[in-house]
C-alpha cells in the first residue's frame, strides 16, 4: 500500500531514522509506520508504548 | 479529505436575506461567482461561513447584529457541504431576542437522518478548521497582512496544522503522558527513576545480597559447631558413665535409675499424647466450656438456625409460571430473583451447618479429663527431676570420694550444655520464621534469614522498577527526540517548497516587482529592489503576496479545500487582477468568488470563456428584500446595468 505521506515528511523520517544507526531496523520500521499512523489521527496508547519499547538506549549509571 | 460547499440557505439574516438559497448542486463547479452588490450582505455571508465551518462562540451583541429587523426573533444560516463525497448540513440557529445561539448537524450517519446539536464534522476534520484556520480558506483580508506581521505566526502555523505535523506534536504529548503514566505506577514501589537514584538502588541491593550469603555462613558455621560439641558431649557422657561403673554399688543404683528413667520417659510420651487428644475436643478442656457449647446448639435448634431457604428453592421459582404468593413470573421478576437467589446459602452448606448445630448440641465428654491428663503430667516431670537430681547425686558421691576425672569430665559437660543453649539460640534467632519469636528475639533482616530474604526481595523489586522506570524514560526522550527531529525537517522543506513555489507564482501575478518571500519565519518576510520596509508594500502587493501563498500552501495539502474569497481582485491594478484571475482559478478544485461591480474588468470576465462556472446574482428589491437569480446572462446584464446606473 502507498504510504500516505507527503514526500517532505517522507524524505525527512528517512533521513533522521537513517541516521538514528544505534537503533534495530524493527524499531525504526515501527517508529515510521506509528508516524504515518499518527499523521492520519490514528494510534493508540499500546502502539506508542510498544514502539517506545523496542528502543535501545543506554542505561549506564551514574555512581 | 475532500472539503466542498454545496450551498447555504439564509433565514431573516441582515442584507435584507430574508429568504435567500444558494444552490451549488450536490456536484458543485469548479468556480462560482456571485455578484453581490454592497449592502446584500457580502460580508456578513463571509462571517456566517467562518463561524459555521469553525463552529465558533459567537457574543451575544453579534447575535442580535445580525438580525434582518428590529422584530424579528429567529434567524437561521444553513451551511450544505459534502466530506469526502458524504452530505453534511450545518445550521446556525439564532435567537435575536434573547441574542444566542446554537449549532445542529445533519448527517447521513445518523440513521433517522434527524439534527443532532453541535457541530458533527469528522473528528479530523474538526480539528483543522480552526478559527484562526477557518480564515485561510474562507480568505479574510486582513489576513493578507497578518501573513506577514511577525510575532503572529499565522505562515508557519498554517503550514503545521494543514500538513498534519502538528499531529507528531500529539504523537510527543502522548509518549510524554504514557511516561507520567508509568511513573505514577512505579512511584509506589520506588521513587528512584533517574540514573543516580538506580545507582543507589542498586548498591542497596548489592548490599542485601552480601549480607543474607554472610548470614547463611554464620547459620552454617553453627550447625558445625553444635553438630561438633554434641558430638563431644555424647563421649563425655560416655565417660562419666564409665567412671561410675568403676564403683560396684554406684554402678547398680546408676542402672536402677536408668531403668526407672526409661519408664519415666514412656509415662511422659503416653501422657503427653493424652494431652493433647484431650486439648482437641473443647469439651474436654473444661465444664464450663462444654456447658456453653451444649447450651449453644440448644439455642441454634431453638431458633431453628441457619433461618433461610437454600439458593436452589429460589432458581426452582424463577423457572414456575406464579409465584408462591400467587402473582406470575414475568421476565423481570425472574431476573431479579435469580439475582438475589445467590445471596442465599446452598443445600451443601446448610447441611454443614445442621451438622454443625448436632454435633454442637450432642457435646458430650468427660469434661474433667484435660485436668486429670495435666496432674498426671505434673506428677511425672516431678519423677524426672527427682531422677536427674539422683543421678547427678551419683557423680558428686563419686567426686567427693576424690575423683578429679570426672570432675573435669562434669565441667566440661556443663560447659557443653551452656555452649549447646547459647548456639542454640543464635541459631534459632537466625532461622526463626515465627513472628512471635522474631520479636521476642529483637530479630531483623539484619541477624534473619527469612527476614532478611524478604528485603532482598523488596530491594530486587525496587531495583528492578526503578531500572524498568528508568529505562521507559529513557526510550521515551529517544523517541520524542527523533519525532521532533523529523517534524522539524519536514517544516523546514516545507515551508522552502511553499516559499519557493510562492515566489514562483509572484513572478507571474507581478513580475514587474521583483516582489520575492525571503524567509517563512513565523511569518512571511518580503524582499523587493523597490521595498525598504514592510510598510512600504501597498494593498495589491499585500493581497498577491497573501493569493501566492495560499494557493502555494492550499493546493498541495493533504487536505483538499474550498478557497472562498470576496471581492478577489478590488485592490488590485487592472495588469495585476488579469495575471491573478488567470493564475488562481487553476489552483483550487471549488472557488467561490464573491465580487462586486467594480471587479467585472479583467477579473469577472476572465471566465466569461470558462466552462463549468456558475454564476449567480443577489440583489435587493423593491421591497428591500434580495433576491438571487442564477446564470450568466442576467449575471452579465445586471452587471451591466449596475454599471450604467
Amino acid at each position: 500500500m502507498a504510504s500516505p505521506l507527503y514526500p517532505e515528511l517522507e524524505n525527512a523520517i528517512t533521513e533522521i531514522l537513517s541516521s538514528a544507526n544505534d537503533q534495530t531496523r524493527e524499531f525504526r520500521q515501527r517508529l515510521r509506520k506509528l508516524i504515518e499512523n499518527a499523521t492520519l489521527g490514528n494510534f493508540t496508547d499500546d502502539d506508542v508504548r510498544e514502539v517506545i519499547e523496542l528502543a535501545v538506549v543506554d542505561e549506564e549509571l551514574e555512581d | 479529505m475532500d472539503l466542498r460547499v454545496l450551498g447555504w440557505r439564509y433565514e431573516n439574516i441582515r442584507g435584507g436575506l430574508r429568504d435567500v438559497s444558494i444552490s451549488l448542486d450536490s456536484s458543485p463547479g469548479r468556480w462560482t461567482l456571485i455578484q453581490m452588490p454592497n449592502g446584500t450582505g457580502k460580508t456578513t455571508t463571509m462571517s456566517l461561513l467562518r463561524a459555521v465551518f469553525s463552529g465558533e462562540a459567537l457574543t451575544p451583541q453579534e447575535v442580535y447584529d445580525l438580525r434582518a429587523a428590529d422584530i424579528t426573533e429567529t434567524g437561521l444560516f444553513e451551511l450544505r457541504m459534502s466530506v469526502n463525497n458524504k452530505p453534511f448540513r450545518i445550521q446556525l440557529r439564532l435567537d435575536f431576542k434573547n441574542r444566542t445561539h446554537q449549532y445542529w448537524t445533519a448527517r447521513s450517519e445518523v440513521r433517522s437522518g434527524g439534527l443532532e446539536e453541535g457541530i458533527s464534522l469528522p473528528k479530523e476534520l474538526k480539528r483543522l478548521l480552526s478559527r484562526d484556520f477557518t480564515r485561510l480558506f474562507v480568505f479574510d483580508g486582513e489576513l493578507a497582512k497578518e501573513i506577514r506581521t511577525v510575532g503572529k505566526d499565522r505562515a508557519a502555523n498554517a503550514i503545521r496544522i494543514l500538513y498534519r505535523l502538528d499531529h507528531l506534536d500529539m504523537l510527543n504529548i502522548k509518549v510524554g503522558r504514557l511516561v507520567e503514566e508509568q511513573q505514577q505506577r512505579s512511584a509506589a514501589i520506588s521513587t528512584a527513576t533517574e540514573r543516580r537514584g538506580v545507582a543507589r538502588g542498586k548498591r542497596q541491593y548489592e548490599t542485601v545480597v552480601t549480607r543474607r550469603t554472610a548470614l547463611e555462613t554464620e547459620q552454617k558455621e553453627l550447625q558445625k559447631r553444635r553438630k561438633e560439641m554434641e558430638g563431644r558431649k555424647t563421649t563425655v557422657a560416655a565417660l562419666i558413665s564409665g567412671r561410675i561403673d568403676q564403683d560396684e554399688a554406684l554402678r547398680k543404683r546408676k542402672e536402677q535409675l536408668e531403668r526407672e528413667r526409661q519408664n519415666i520417659d514412656l509415662s511422659l510420651l503416653e501422657a503427653g499424647h493424652q494431652g493433647m487428644s484431650s486439648l482437641r475436643v473443647p469439651a474436654k478442656i473444661h465444664p464450663g466450656i462444654q456447658q456453653r457449647l451444649v447450651a449453644l446448639g440448644g439455642k441454634l435448634t431453638h431458633l431453628k438456625l441457619p433461618k433461610t431457604i437454600s439458593v436452589e428453592f429460589f432458581k426452582e421459582l424463577a423457572e414456575q409460571q406464579d409465584c408462591v404468593c400467587g402473582r406470575p413470573v414475568t421476565e423481570l421478576i425472574k431476573r431479579a430473583i435469580l439475582e438475589r437467589a445467590e445471596n442465599y446459602l446452598a443445600e451443601d452448606q446448610i447441611l454443614v451447618i445442621n451438622q454443625m448445630k448436632a454435633a454442637l448440641r450432642e457435646s458430650s465428654a468427660d469434661p474433667e479429663e484435660f485436668t486429670r491428663v495435666a496432674t498426671q503430667l505434673a506428677s511425672i516431670l516431678r519423677q524426672l527431676r527427682l531422677n536427674t537430681t539422683a543421678h547427678d547425686q551419683l557423680e558428686l558421691e563419686r567426686v567427693e570420694a576424690g575423683d578429679t576425672e570426672l570432675e573435669h569430665l562434669r565441667q566440661e559437660n556443663q560447659q557443653l550444655e551452656r555452649d549447646l543453649d547459647t548456639t542454640a539460640q543464635k541459631i534459632e534467632k537466625l532461622t526463626t520464621r515465627d513472628p512471635a519469636r522474631q520479636r521476642a528475639l529483637s530479630a531483623s533482616s539484619e541477624n534473619n534469614i527469612p527476614l532478611c530474604d524478604i528485603e532482598v526481595k523488596r530491594c530486587q523489586e525496587k531495583l528492578a522498577t526503578a531500572t524498568n522506570t528508568l529505562r521507559f524514560v529513557l526510550q521515551s526522550e529517544c523517541v520524542k527526540t527523533l519525532v521532533s527531529k523529523i517534524s522539524a525537517l519536514a517544516q523546514l522543506r516545507l515551508t522552502e517548497r511553499v516559499r519557493i513555489a510562492t515566489n514562483e507564482k509572484l513572478a507571474q501575478i507581478v513580475p514587474s516587482e521583483s516582489l520575492r518571500v525571503s524567509r517563512i519565519g513565523g511569518a512571511l518576510e518580503l524582499e523587493s529592489r523597490q521595498l525598504s520596509s514592510k510598510t512600504g508594500v501597498s494593498e495589491g502587493q499585500s493581497l498577491a503576496v497573501a493569493y501566492a501563498f495560499l494557493t502555494s500552501l492550499l493546493t498541495e495539502a493533504p487536505y483538499k479545500l474550498p478557497f472562498i474569497v470576496d471581492s478577489p481582485a478590488v485592490s488590485l491594478d487592472t495588469a495585476v487582477r488579469r495575471d491573478v484571475g488567470d493564475l488562481i482559478p487553476e489552483l483550487f478544485d471549488q472557488m467561490i468568488m464573491f465580487v462586486i461591480s467594480s471587479e467585472r474588468e479583467g477579473f469577472a470576465d476572465a471566465f466569461y470563456q470558462r466552462e463549468g462556472v456558475r454564476y449567480i446574482t443577489l440583489w435587493r428589491d423593491g421591497e428591500d428584500v434580495t433576491q438571487a437569480r442564477e446564470g450568466l446572462e442576467y449575471f452579465r446584464s445586471f452587471h451591466q446595468r449596475e454599471g450604467t446606473e
